[in-house]
């Protein structure tokens, strides 16, 4: 019975629209664990961009009141006290320092709707719909996007290298693959206490492609090591985490014709590395009612 | 002259304060990035407000601020962040006794309606130590 306690059990009959119901429920909630870290680094650059904006509105009339008084010298009969008062309009006003802000200002916020629309985008691959077919992909975007998702949670704990080197197209659903990878990275995250390093890399040969996360962080021991895939285990606190994520993980390689290698040392850190076949797998790929 | 700190992480949101908060009248704002250099500068000068970010990578807005409230138990603190679980929240209050906790994204009359009341906040606090020392000197010199 070894084998059914290190990997989940879904194949019983009619099991198959409660683990549809489990897929959609474990991705809404590593979704929401994450929502409240993506709000925040959204919420940066929507506030200054929105107060520059605001600064902006301020410049242009200080402008445009000194372009007014401009016309009203280059329209108007020539008196030299004229000058005077515009020069006084200029000084008040700043306009040097306005000029240069400007443009500092413009570039700031251009900044902040990058960072807004890279967040927005790399969201994307999670919000597409669970049932989107199998296509080949460029398993280097999904890593990096489910990366710059993750990042919120991570970067207060640990630095992170990419390399990110695959090659070739992986057959793959985008947005299940990347509910493994941010599972993955949020594990590595948890796992390190105040601060450590993850690495995410991709990688791949004539016929398979990998995915690796590796921490330095705390590791498991042998006990969880062998429970790792079983539904509801975890080694969280109650109402931290579902027990489901890695067995999902699991689950959805499977799908995929690939699986996932796990190192493990306590004190030293964790390895994981999921193998993905270049070739489409042929009948493994999730198809509706009939199993396996 | 109001002086009023201001710590964030984020390089961006220092800039767009230092274009509104800065550069009103009576207001001298200094920006820092790093909450300890700020605790460096909160050793040898003293603010009427300070305004910190929660999150932050070297250490959280409640941990400078209640460092920031040794130093100057004196000061108005504020919290400024996009970031708040009910945890964050009640340590901001028990542990660095911040007066108003204003959410990312901001809105200007908010913001200005918070440093309102906290400069008038901080206003209460030093006429109250006034009396207070005046009280004890009245009572030693008896």
């Amino acid at each position: 019975m070894h084998d059914e306690a290190t990997s989940p059990d879904f194949t019983a009959p009619g099991i198959e629209a409660l683990k549809r119901q489990l897929f959609e429920s474990e991705r809404l909630a590593a979704i929401g664990q994450l929502a409240a870290g993506v709000a925040h680094e959204i919420n940066n650059p929507v506030g200054y961009v929105h107060s520059n904006l605001q600064t902006l509105q301020g410049y242009v009339g200080d402008l445009l009141r000194l372009l007014a008084a401009y016309d009203r010298v280059v329209e108007g009969p020539e008196q030299p006290d004229r000058l005077g008062e515009l020069r006084a309009l200029r000084q008040e006003m700043d306009v040097d320092f306005l000029l240069e802000d400007l443009q500092q200002l413009v570039v700031e916020s251009q900044q902040g709707v990058g960072i807004i629309r890279d967040i927005s985008l790399a969201l994307r691959d999670f919000a597409r719909s669970p049932d989107a077919q199998v296509k080949p992909r460029d398993l280097n975007a999904i890593a990096a996007n489910t990366a710059r998702i993750a990042y919120n949670e991570i970067k207060y704990r640990a630095s992170m290298k990419q390399q990110l080197d695959c090659l070739q197209p992986v057959p793959c659903d985008a947005s299940r693959l990347a509910q493994v990878v941010l599972n993955l990275l949020v594990n590595a995250s948890h796992a390190i206490g105040e601060s450590g390093r993850i690495r995410l890399a991709t990688g791949n040969d004539d016929q398979w492609a990998w995915i690796e996360v590796e921490d330095n962080g705390c590791g498991m021991s042998p006990e969880v090591r062998q429970r790792l895939f079983e539904p509801f285990f975890t080694t969280k606190d109650a109402g931290k985490g579902t027990g489901l994520g890695m067995s999902l993980a699991w689950e959805i390689v499977a799908d995929h014709g690939g699986r996932i290698e796990v190192h493990s040392e306590p004190g030293e850190g964790t390895l994981f590395r999921i193998w993905l076949p270049l070739a489409e797998p042929i009948g493994t790929v999730r198809t509706d009612g009939n199993g396996n | 002259m109001h002086e009023l700190m201001v710590v964030d992480d984020e390089q961006l949101v220092l800039n767009s304060l230092r274009r509104t908060v800065g550069r009103r009248p009576g207001i001298s704002l200094e920006a820092f990035s790093e909450p300890e250099e700020a605790l460096r500068r909160l050793q040898v000068k003293n603010f009427d407000l300070i305004i910190s970010d929660y999150r932050m990578p070297a250490m959280t807005g409640v941990e400078f601020l209640a460092q920031a409230r040794e130093l100057q138990p004196r000061s108005v603190r504020l919290i400024l962040s996009g970031y708040a679980d009910k945890e964050a929240l009640v340590d901001a209050i028990n542990q660095a006794r911040i007066f108003r906790f204003v959410s990312k994204p901001w809105g200007e009359e908010e913001l200005n309606e918070a440093l309102e009341a906290a400069f008038e906040e901080r206003q209460r606090i030093l006429s109250q130590s006034a009396m207070v020392n005046e009280y004890q000197r009245e009572l030693g010199s008896r």
